[in-house]
């Protein structure tokens, strides 16, 4: 599923959620005062007060739930990124062995690649949509420049089965981010995590509605803990866009760091 | 609040809005700084990176280093196919000028080089006297690097002189001379020497450098003859024979006139000079020499990098040699050509470290970035040796320079087996007596 409004800065959905929750607690409470007789009140209030607990817990455990699978997912997803680094990493020392000419051609195509990641990759994996990023043809290509150097005589055994490694690992670790991308949290469970907040919503109001309209301010604290809970499941959801996404920062420094020469032996001081 | 205190306040404010403007516009002006007027060059996305070569084509040598600057912008993706790789996803446009081994022809072509405004670094020249107060002059002046493949007079590269965006990848001939006086003295016991050289700063130096390096031994330097002054090779000749020279340096190309095989002829003609034994300089070192002079060019000596390092190499043997023939029809017939490999590389690393990538695929290069990507490399595994690019432009420190006896030269026989040979520095020599 994809939900676009993961997507949006954290303020926003955190705006968004707050809207919802209370303007959907003022719709309630507008309803419940002109539609629930005030003789009824009473034991509306007290019907509502032993259900509080129930409804309390079945969003707790919903909401805890998903935010510790969606955040378990962001974690793997943020795992694969540390990895497909490394695997990068092992391929740029292994390159440096090779003649500058070869080093040189490898090390841009990775720039080439790692820099379409964090950009093209993540945008289209956020839209289930893979097949749309053109990161998979650069991976192919620096694959292809490491399996025509595998042909030749003079690069060293050592070098050629490191960078074998390392090209097979980032391969991997892109696939397993895929899986990951293209994996999303199931509808039905993020409704009746929705339903569970309404209730609890509506069931918390109704305890305070024989009290008046300054007594229903009371609620105020527990709607706003379900905006901020679908809040946050809203903003976990997509590993690869909004606020709680995979951090690119390991593949900026390795960008960086090929780009100064961190990996050519011969470029001296940088 | 009293009014004192009210304008002190004010006072303060107004300093800290000052303040906070100097240093929110301070980045900015540094950056324009960095990037004003013609330090800067930008490349539009799709736009070819500009390079020029500035090599004589009617000098073996020229021809092969431009083969090689080809190969080398055909290698730029991994494969020697015949069609040109991309640098930073940008195509290279070659610009080739002729640098007619001389002064003129050196700063004629650079002029040439230098309408490409965006032009971002030159192979070249061939010939020592077409960089010197020439093309090197020029091309520093609008803060472009040129590398010369076989340069190799020491003066371009002497602090005194150096142009900040000179460099090249030939050996200073200070080594050359050195192993060669070293050969002459103490290997052939050689104790009268006579130099041959044309009025180029390439022989005249080579020359004066041998000549020094031999006195310094004990030798004596009997007489020091330009070919091209009045009385032309034949004179020179007869003052080599006065003087009962045993040994005579030939510091001379191919590609004068007269050139190095007219003088190795003349000397060979002389009845006096028959037991004396002769040198030429890695200029001469070409198949063009063997077959012009030939038989007679038996048991000549000829100078210059040692190639059984490039011969060893893998990448050499099974990669660029091969290419180098299928694009010239024949191997490289003299001995500049991996250093204009290796030159065009360098030129194209420096790009690869000084271009700041923008969005959507253009670059800008910075000039100034680009010289000191070069001054920063250390220890590059070149094709023609290792490589440290200095401020005074010499990339290549020190090496080993061979002796070869015809016919067992490498441009004929590429695993020859030299007669001579010996590693050196630059530093040593400057450091040492």
């Amino acid at each position: 599923m994809n939900f676009s409004v993961s997507s949006l800065p954290g303020l926003v959905i955190l705006v968004i959620c707050l809207l919802g929750a209370f303007g959907f607690a003022w719709l309630v409470a507008v309803l419940l005062r002109r539609y629930l007789p005030e003789s009824s009140r009473s034991d509306a209030t007290y019907i509502a007060g032993k259900y509080m607990t129930a409804f309390g817990s079945l969003f707790a455990f919903l909401t805890g739930f998903l935010i510790n699978s969606e955040y378990a997912t962001l974690k793997s997803a943020q795992s694969y990124v540390g990895q497909e680094v490394a695997a990068a990493t092992q391929l740029a020392s292994a390159s440096a062995t090779l003649p500058p000419p070869d080093a040189d051609r490898i090390q841009d195509q990775m720039v080439v690649y790692l820099t379409s990641l964090p950009g093209a990759e993540w945008s289209s994996l956020s839209n289930k949509k893979p097949e749309d990023s053109p990161s998979g043809q650069y991976l192919s290509d620096l694959q292809q420049q490491v399996y025509t150097l595998s042909e030749r005589k003079y690069p060293s055994t050592a070098a050629l089965s490191s960078m074998a490694g390392g090209i097979e690992e980032m391969t991997q670790a892109r696939r397993q981010r895929l899986v990951i991308g293209s994996s999303s949290l199931p509808p039905p469970l993020l409704l009746l995590c929705l339903v569970a907040g309404a209730a609890l919503i509506v069931n918390a109001l109704v305890t305070v509605v024989k009290a008046g309209t300054k007594y229903s301010l009371m609620a105020t604290g527990l709607i706003l803990l379900v905006a901020l809970d679908t809040g946050a499941i809203l903003a976990i959801t997509d590993p690869f866009q909004g606020p709680f996404r995979a951090k690119s920062a390991p593949i900026e420094k390795l960008v960086q760091e090929i780009q100064d020469g961190r990996y050519k032996p011969w470029v001296n001081g940088r | 609040m009293t009014k004192k205190t009210k304008l002190i306040i004010g006072a303060a404010s107004a300093c800290a809005v000052v303040a906070l403007l100097a240093v929110a516009l301070w980045p900015s002006a540094e950056q324009a700084d960095d990037c004003s007027g013609s330090r800067c060059t930008t490349v539009a996305a799709g736009e070819p990176i500009f390079l020029g070569s500035l090599l004589s084509d009617a000098d073996t040598q020229g021809i092969d280093a431009l083969t090689a600057t080809e190969l080398a912008i055909d290698y730029l993706d991994g494969r020697f196919d015949g069609i040109g790789g991309r640098l930073l996803d940008h195509p290279i446009s070659l610009i080739s000028e002729n640098d007619d081994c001389s002064p003129e022809g050196g700063r004629l072509g650079a002029e040439r080089l230098l309408e490409e405004a965006k032009l971002l670094g030159v192979i070249g020249t061939t010939c020592s006297s077409s960089s010197l107060d020439a093309a090197d002059t020029l091309m520093s002046a609008r803060k472009t690097p040129i590398i010369s493949p076989s340069n190799s007079a020491p003066s371009l590269t002497d602090a005194e002189r150096h142009q900040r965006y000179y460099f090249r990848t030939a050996l200073n001939d200070l080594l050359q001379g050195e192993v060669v006086a070293e050969f002459a003295y103490n290997k052939i016991a050689r104790r009268r020497a006579a130099v041959l050289f044309s009025p180029t700063a390439y022989s005249s130096q080579l020359g004066e450098a041998f000549g020094d390096r031999f006195k310094l031994r004990g030798g004596v330097v009997a007489s020091s003859s330009n070919i091209e002054a009045g009385g032309g090779l034949s004179a020179a000749v007869r003052a080599a024979e006065r003087e009962q020279a045993d040994v005579i340096f030939v510091p001379v190309q191919m590609s004068s006139k007269p050139s190095c095989a007219d003088t190795v002829e003349a000397i060979r003609a002389s009845s006096v000079l028959r037991s004396a034994r002769i040198i030429v300089s890695e200029a001469c070192q070409d198949r063009t020499f063997l077959t012009a002079v030939g038989k007679s060019a038996d048991g000549v000596y000829a100078s210059g990098p040692d190639a059984g390092d490039t011969a060893d190499d893998l990448f050499y043997q099974s990669e660029y040699l091969p290419a180098f023939k299928r694009s010239a029809g024949a191997a490289p017939a003299g001995v500049f050509d991996t250093n204009a490999f290796d030159a065009a590389n360098l030129i194209f690393g420096a790009i690869r470290q000084a271009a700041e990538r923008k969005p959507g695929g253009g670059l800008v290069i910075n000039r100034e970035a680009l010289r000191s990507a070069l001054l920063d490399i250390k220890g590059y595994s070149g094709l023609s040796g290792t490589l440290d690019c200095s401020t005074t432009g010499d990339c290549a420190q020190g090496g080993r320079i061979a002796i070869y006896e015809a016919p067992n030269w490498p441009v004929s026989k590429p695993r020859a087996e030299p007669v001579f040979s010996q590693s050196k520095s630059i530093a040593e020599l400057l450091t040492g007596p």
